[in-house]
């Protein structure tokens, strides 16, 4: 199994990466290639298992899109042929079709997303996130718990294919209760930090179903499942605050 | 004119009232006036000599020793030791400088200042000196990411110009670059091989101009060190005040000044508090003070003890060391120097922050930024953790290896002292954030307090 990381360097806040350090300790076998912004991406010539890449800076968004974008047409053909994609926080934004700050805009996203970023003036919006993750029409819904630490969100028409629906929390826009999106096995949310480490019941869904491995357990589980069902328990509180 | 007036007497009026009642840190009245004027800082007259430091990490140790300084020659200071760092700190600081006629009445304010609003606060206040540590990855609650804090800090100095001299860190790949349009002066470090540790998340990993690696001739620690970009002409700057040995264990360096060396007694074994030192050498010469004078006076000096302190109790020493939880870079060199230490030590986590006992998940993505994996050290035999995030403390030392038997992770916080050792250790470190000292010191008592009932049994 190989795992792409697209620009650690600079994609790398808020403990984003420790999604691979997780999946790499669940998956001890797969081998993780780092793919820095110089470097020629390895799904030009390989069909990775996974696409990973996380959240940066404002520059570090401008960087990401300035390095893909002369792949964007290989990248619409892996989504369309299931290659796996997970991308976490503002990454998010760099598969946007433009991101704006206020009315002015500020780069030309990938162009993947039917969506715009669109940012306040360097104002951010930090929030707890509780969701769910419907696996399918027969499964019980996962529970998702993150955290959301923004300067903007996505909008869209077009809208419709979210991958978790909002309990608590803001969506992809404060709009909507649709959080981030999924297209095939295009994962991408604007949840920030390590997702898998902090929801082993999506973990276990997302190792058997997009990275298909039916075999594998995950990491650390009990003190994993112990803090992940003390956190649904306490983000499901009324009284704790969501909102920072 | 009239609202800043009654903003003054207002504020001044809330001030004595606090003060009979014992408050007289309580910022309070500063907020006050800066709710009736938004410009108090600007309208209100200023000592002849106004410093602000700043930085992600180093600031309270560096102006307490700055502060110190000029108290010891006879000046009367206004100085925000209590932490007030933003706008009702620093208003409060600059009123107790003023009669009620807006006169000046004090020879200098030190003002501690946090980054993240100095744009807006400085630029009302005008600092002759601004002082710059550093800028790493600090809480994200608070600060988000180190570019955003070097926007804010770099937008301070253009708004600024000439006013202000900035002081800066050479060997900071992020904050040397700020105050270009600004007299500036730069203080640095040579190659005194500290051997730091890599850190798992950079705060900083490509030229800001090329996007090429970033490179050194050697590291401090963290991003510290004498950089440069292969491609572009991106390099440490050069030093007015140039540290070109540190001699950690005597605690002395030799700074190099237009081709003088001079020696300096330090405060610590640390690296970082070398820095703190280094710096406030820096501001101390470019105010006028003599070399010998900084010298004599750091002598007396010692970290602050709200940093750290000590007891000892049968050969063991226990101590309090802060940590600042949520601010990655600290708590990351804090766990660094745990592991170089030489000692066998137990280590107390009490990282949670009180404010936040309500919002939990930011704390969550401080632990994965923050490098857990140093503590994985063959002199740290146990790691005990307490409080409301125990549980995913535990998790995060164990996906930094540690193993499980080394782990010890509890609720409720008095139980700790059952699970520190006495045998086979010779330091106790209760790590805690530094809001929390007295939440610290209980702790560290109640340790001593129970080894103390064990041989009276």
């Amino acid at each position: 199994m190989k795992i792409e990381v697209l620009f650690p360097e600079i994609c790398n806040l808020y403990g984003d990466l420790f999604n691979i350090k997780y999946l790499k300790d669940c998956l001890p076998e797969a081998e993780i290639v780092n793919t820095g912004l110089k470097e020629q991406p390895l799904f030009l010539t390989e069909k990775p298992d996974l696409i990973y890449m996380g959240t940066t800076t404002e520059q570090g968004q401008i960087m990401a899109i300035e390095a893909l974008s002369k792949y964007k047409e290989r990248i619409h053909r892996c989504i369309e042929d299931g290659v796996s994609f997970l991308i976490t926080g503002n990454a998010l934004e760099v598969f946007c079709k433009d991101i704006y700050e206020e009315d002015e805009k500020v780069a030309d996203g990938l162009g993947i997303l039917d969506l715009t970023a669109r940012r306040k003036a360097r104002k951010r919006f930090n929030s707890l996130y509780l969701g769910e993750f419907k696996a399918g029409e027969k499964e019980s819904p996962i529970k998702i718990v993150g955290f959301k630490s923004v300067f903007g969100y996505a909008y869209g028409e077009n809208y419709n294919n979210e991958l978790f629906e909002t309990e608590r929390g803001d969506g992809l826009n404060p709009g909507v209760k649709g959080e981030g999106i999924r297209i095939n096995n295009f994962f991408a949310t604007y949840i920030i930090g390590p997702l898998l480490v902090l929801n082993p019941p999506f973990t276990r869904w997302f190792i058997k179903e997009a990275l298909m491995c039916n075999s594998a357990e995950i990491a650390f589980s009990e003190a994993a499942e112990n803090a992940y069902e003390d956190r649904v328990k306490e983000y499901s509180d009324p009284n704790t605050g969501f909102y920072y | 004119m009239i609202r800043f007036y009654i903003a003054l007497w207002a504020s001044k009026f809330a001030m004595w009232v606090y003060k009979l009642r014992g408050g007289e840190r309580n910022d309070r009245p500063g907020l006050l006036a800066f709710k009736i004027c938004p410009d108090f800082l600007k309208r209100i007259s200023k000592p002849p000599l106004v410093i602000c430091i700043t930085g992600t990490n180093g600031k309270s140790t560096t102006s307490a020793l700055v502060n110190n300084k000029l108290v010891s020659e006879g000046y009367k200071v206004s100085f925000n030791d209590w932490g007030a760092n933003l706008y009702a700190g620093f208003a409060l600081n600059l009123m107790r400088c003023v009669t009620i006629f807006n006169r000046s009445r004090y020879d200098a304010s030190v003002l501690e200042a946090d980054e993240r609003t100095l744009d807006v606060s400085m630029g009302m206040i005008e600092p002759n000196y601004i002082l710059v540590t550093n800028i790493c990855k600090d809480s994200l609650r608070r600060n988000g990411h180190p570019e955003f804090i070097f926007d804010i800090v770099d937008r301070t100095f253009d708004i600024l110009g000439d006013k202000t001299m900035a002081i800066l860190n050479a060997n900071d790949p992020i904050s040397s670059q700020l105050a270009h349009n600004s007299r500036r002066v730069f203080y640095g470090m040579s190659d005194i091989k500290a051997d730091p540790f890599e850190n798992k998340v950079k705060d900083i990993a490509v030229c800001p101009y090329c996007g090429d690696y970033i490179r050194y001739n050697y590291r401090l620690y963290r991003h510290m060190g004498d950089f440069y970009c292969p491609t572009c002409d991106f390099k440490t700057p050069e030093s007015k005040y140039y540290a070109k040995k540190v001699d950690l264990e005597n605690r002395q360096m030799i700074v190099t000044e237009n081709g003088q060396d001079t020696v300096y007694p330090l405060i610590s074994d640390a690296v970082y508090n070398s820095y703190n030192v280094l710096s406030c050498i820096a501001l101390l010469r470019e105010i006028g003070r003599e070399k010998e004078d900084i010298a004599e006076f750091l002598k007396s000096q010692q970290v602050t003890k709200i940093r750290e302190t000590c007891v000892e109790y049968k050969g063991i020493k226990y101590y309090t060391y802060g940590a600042k939880s949520q601010n990655i870079s600290a708590a990351s060199t804090v766990f660094e120097y745990m592991a170089k230490e030489p000692s066998d030590k137990d280590v107390v986590l009490l990282l949670d922050e009180l404010q936040d006992k309500n919002h939990p998940t930011e704390t969550l993505t401080w632990l994965y930024e923050t490098d857990y994996e140093f503590l994985n050290s063959p002199n740290i035999k146990k790691i005990i953790v307490g409080g409301h995030m125990f549980l995913n403390q535990k998790l995060r030392l164990l996906l930094a290896g540690i193993p499980e038997e080394k782990i010890v992770c509890v609720e409720n916080e008095a139980d700790i002292p059952q699970h520190v050792d006495r045998e086979g250790i010779e330091k106790v470190y209760v790590l805690f954030e530094i809001d929390c000292l007295t939440k610290a010191r209980n702790m560290r008592d109640a340790i001593v307090r129970k080894a103390k009932e064990e041989d009276t049994k």
